[in-house]
């Protein structure tokens, strides 16, 4: 079968575009088969016979859990074509109608929140390592002298430099967006459902 | 168990708990949802597991266990879950009489 790959990269708060540009492949005949997120691999099929989406299962679910919610999907004609990290990538049969007409203010908010949790979570995966690396730094410091205690501290200060620049250039304006998102399907709530 | 006279379901609560006066699976609840509302409210299947986790921990439906050796669950509302369906059917029903009173002038 005919496969195209092509070079894309979407962050935590752009799911959204990705799920769109994803339809808008299958549109075009292309249908997602995987992707390592930066190459997304795709095969050639019938134009829009497919509708995809983009999910993430909730943060407190256990394996068991995501399981049996999957399960449930593939009851209702909805297929698990790939999973990368949390990310699962879903498709149904675009005759059995639109993926999204169903999802309210409500479970689109549910959406960013569970996407906001996996920003945050590396945000303070990220902070951890820093921390660890200062106080490393500062231990060594104390008890050591001479060329190897030079280097750990050079090592310290690059390291934890380099995790506060892509923490606040990467993820502070990532995590803002989604918060801001979030507000703002708040508010809508507050009209409609 | 708090009160449950006082609480307003959502549209998509509200038709899964009319449905489910007749045993149904998954698949089976998000069809006659859409039949009774003439494809007008179309759950998706993300929102209809939320939903049904929910309502089996309030007690308001329950899960039957199949005889054949079959993976679909099927669920059915319980008497607490009727209860609830009518005091909003009640709520709706002020909804309505209301916007005639003063739409309509009846």
């Amino acid at each position: 079968m005919e496969k195209k790959h092509c070079l894309r990269y979407f962050t935590i708060a752009d799911y959204e575009k990705e799920q769109k540009w994803i339809n808008d492949m299958s549109r075009g005949g292309w249908n997602f088969v995987c992707t390592n997120g930066l190459i997304y691999t795709f095969e050639k099929g019938t134009p829009g016979e497919w509708n995809y989406k983009i999910d993430l299962p909730g943060e407190q679910m256990t394996e068991g859990e995501v399981e049996a919610y999957y399960r449930f999907m593939e009851e209702c004609g909805i297929e698990v074509v790939h999973t990368f990290k949390m990310w699962r990538y879903l498709r149904k049969k675009a005759a059995s109608g639109d993926f999204n007409t169903g999802d309210n203010t409500y479970v689109q908010l549910a959406m960013v929140n569970k996407a906001y949790g996996v920003a945050t979570k590396l945000t303070n995966i990220l902070l951890v390592l820093f921390a660890i690396i200062i106080v490393a730094a500062a231990v060594v410091e104390q008890f050591a002298n001479g060329l190897f205690a030079e280097f750990m501290q050079g090592f310290a200060t690059g390291v934890s430099t380099s995790a506060l620049v892509a923490l606040s250039i990467i993820l502070v304006p990532i995590t803002r967006r989604l918060r801001l998102r979030m507000n703002e399907l708040v508010e809508e709530m507050q009209v409609k459902g | 168990m708090g009160d449950n006279t006082n609480i307003v379901l959502t549209e998509a609560v509200y038709y899964i708990l009319l449905s489910l006066t007749k045993p149904l699976h998954g698949y089976g609840i998000m069809q006659k949802t859409s039949e009774l509302s003439r494809g007008r409210l179309v759950i998706s299947a993300g929102t209809l597991y939320g939903a049904i986790n929910t309502l089996l921990d309030r007690g308001w439906i329950k899960q039957l266990f199949s005889a054949e050796e079959s993976r679909r669950k099927e669920y059915l509302i319980t008497e607490e879950g009727k209860a609830v369906l009518r005091a909003e059917w009640n709520r709706l029903c002020e909804l309505v009489v209301n916007g005639n009173a003063i739409l309509n002038g009846k």
